[in-house]
């Protein structure tokens, strides 16, 4: 899977847990607190991807991402 | 004793929503007319999934169970989608009910901190939870985080609290299908007491899963396959061929307060509650006690200051049980009640179990204020003939002092005896 197809899941699935979020305005560099997400919608956003992926990952290696880039590198990583 | 008479204490304002209609006007319609919302019920997580091991008793349309569902939700635009995402049926629809309340008592006005919130209800978002489980079997590391939060009945309250910054307290309370009662009761004495200046008592939807409607009929209490081919028939409480209760989905608010509060811009009182009383039978199970009913409606009618041929209306607990509405009819005769109107709300409506309490006292004031009380369906052959029935027509009839009763497993009795204003 590449990047682009983790960022398209996560960008879609930001969407659902933010309705307000346009899908075309969200970037690689938007930090998630510039987008509005709290630590509960980040916890939503890594199950809901982990969930897409079929991935039994810990979400403890994810509480770093600071940035949906930082997401897509880290999930990336893992598969 | 008090050297002062106790202000009294008004209901300010009336949210309502139900498989019949969402809002007073769509609701006291629906109720005046008898237009019911009965069915096999639709709703995902309602009905027995087949199982091939046991085709023989699967629960097809023929034998599912029966209820009133509310058709389409409309849930207002000022709560966001974010804040409805992770929320449960039984909390959009409280969102939506309190928000017609909030704005008919002009709660804006009120300090947020000398506001209160009681919900009555326990265990309420069943059907949410076997749906998130059955989703999630065998994969339960996929769970959303937010179901450690929503799976709590106080998530209804932090999401109300939180939506219409009510900072002064929120809370549920739990007694079975009194729970509304209880919440009006606690409401009035935080009032009373100056805990807050407003309450508002909401009863939740409870949100029934197949599981319990499985063993709510098995135990004798929900309606049996009787109907099943005749959901209209089905709901009839008080008739001689009863057949248990009919679940219907209903949420519903009302705003309590001290009739010298301050006065706010369009704000009329609707009703005075006058009398409430509540007791127990010390009995863990579902049958009724007699002496638990009379024992409430007697004390809520002393409370009151009323005397029993004051009383001219009576909305009952009549949930459709067999020994249930026995034991009701014969309350009512103990306590010289005979002669007072009474209809069944439930006939119409279906049981909404926590939101009973609070749907029926709300039925009862806006008949209040219609001036006319609504009809009973099914009540072809009523149990007993003594009493004055409300049947098929409306009776136009303005209500002075009207007593509303709810009963609940595991021994639990309340009443509300409500003025005219």
């Amino acid at each position: 899977m590449s990047k682009e197809q983790i960022f398209e899941i996560i960008v879609g699935n930001l969407v659902e847990i933010v309705p307000e979020i346009n899908y075309e305005d969200v970037l690689l560099s938007h930090r998630f607190s510039d987008l509005g997400l709290n630590s509960i919608d980040r916890g939503e956003l890594i199950s809901l991807t982990l969930e897409v992926l079929e991935s039994d990952s810990s979400r403890v290696e994810f509480v770093t991402a600071q940035t949906v880039g930082d997401l897509v590198d880290i999930f990336y990583a893992k598969l | 004793m008090l050297n002062y008479e106790p202000s009294e204490i008004i209901v300010s304002g009336i949210g309502i929503t139900s498989a019949i209609g969402q809002g007073k006007s769509a609701f006291i319609s629906a109720l005046l007319e008898g237009r019911h919302n009965f069915s096999v019920m639709k709703r995902p997580g309602r009905q027995v999934p087949f199982n091939p091991t046991y085709a023989s008793e699967n629960r097809g349309n023929s034998t599912g169970f029966l209820g009133a569902e509310i058709d389409s939700l409309q849930i207002p635009e000022s709560i966001s989608k974010k804040q409805l995402r992770t929320a449960s049926f039984s909390t959009k629809v409280a969102l939506a009910t309190l928000q017609e309340a909030w704005l008919d008592a002009n709660l804006n006005e009120v300090e947020p901190t000398r506001i209160g919130l009681i919900v009555g209800g326990s265990n309420f978002q069943q059907r949410e939870l076997v749906l998130t489980h059955e989703k999630h079997q065998n994969r339960s590391q996929f769970v959303q985080p937010t179901y450690g939060m929503s799976f709590l009945d106080s998530d209804l309250c932090g999401l109300c609290t939180e939506v219409f910054n009510i900072k002064g307290f929120a809370y549920t309370v739990g007694g079975a299908s009194a729970s509304g009662q209880v919440a009006v009761i606690n409401a009035i004495n935080a009032v009373q007491s100056g805990q807050v200046d407003v309450c508002i008592a909401l009863g939740a939807l409870m949100d029934l899963s197949y599981w319990e409607c499985q063993a709510l009929r098995s135990l004798g209490a929900m309606g049996s396959i009787r109907y099943s081919s005749e959901p209209e028939l089905a709901c009839r409480p008080f008739d001689k061929n009863r057949d248990g209760f009919i679940f219907g989905e209903s949420c519903g608010a009302v705003v309590i307060q001290k009739s010298d509060f301050a006065k706010r811009e369009g704000v009329q009182p609707y009703a005075r509650l006058k009398g409430w009383a509540i007791g127990m039978d010390g009995n863990r199970n579902p049958n009724p006690s007699l002496e638990g009913e009379v024992g409430v409606i007697k004390n809520a009618i002393k409370h009151s200051g009323l005397v029993e041929n004051q009383i001219d209306y009576i909305n009952p607990h009549g949930s459709g049980s067999k020994i249930g509405d026995e034991i009701e009819l014969k309350a009512i005769s103990q306590c010289g009640l005979n002669h007072s109107f009474i209809n069944t709300t439930k006939s119409i409506t279906g049981h909404g179990l926590s939101a009973a309490g609070i749907v029926e006292l709300i039925a009862t004031i806006l008949q209040m204020k219609a001036g006319s009380l609504h009809p009973c369906r099914n009540l072809d052959n009523p149990m007993e003939s003594e009493y004055n029935w409300v049947r098929q027509r409306m009776v136009s009839h303005s209500i002075q002092n009207a007593l509303n009763v709810s009963i609940g497993f595991g021994g639990i009795n309340t009443a509300v005896v409500l003025q005219t204003v």
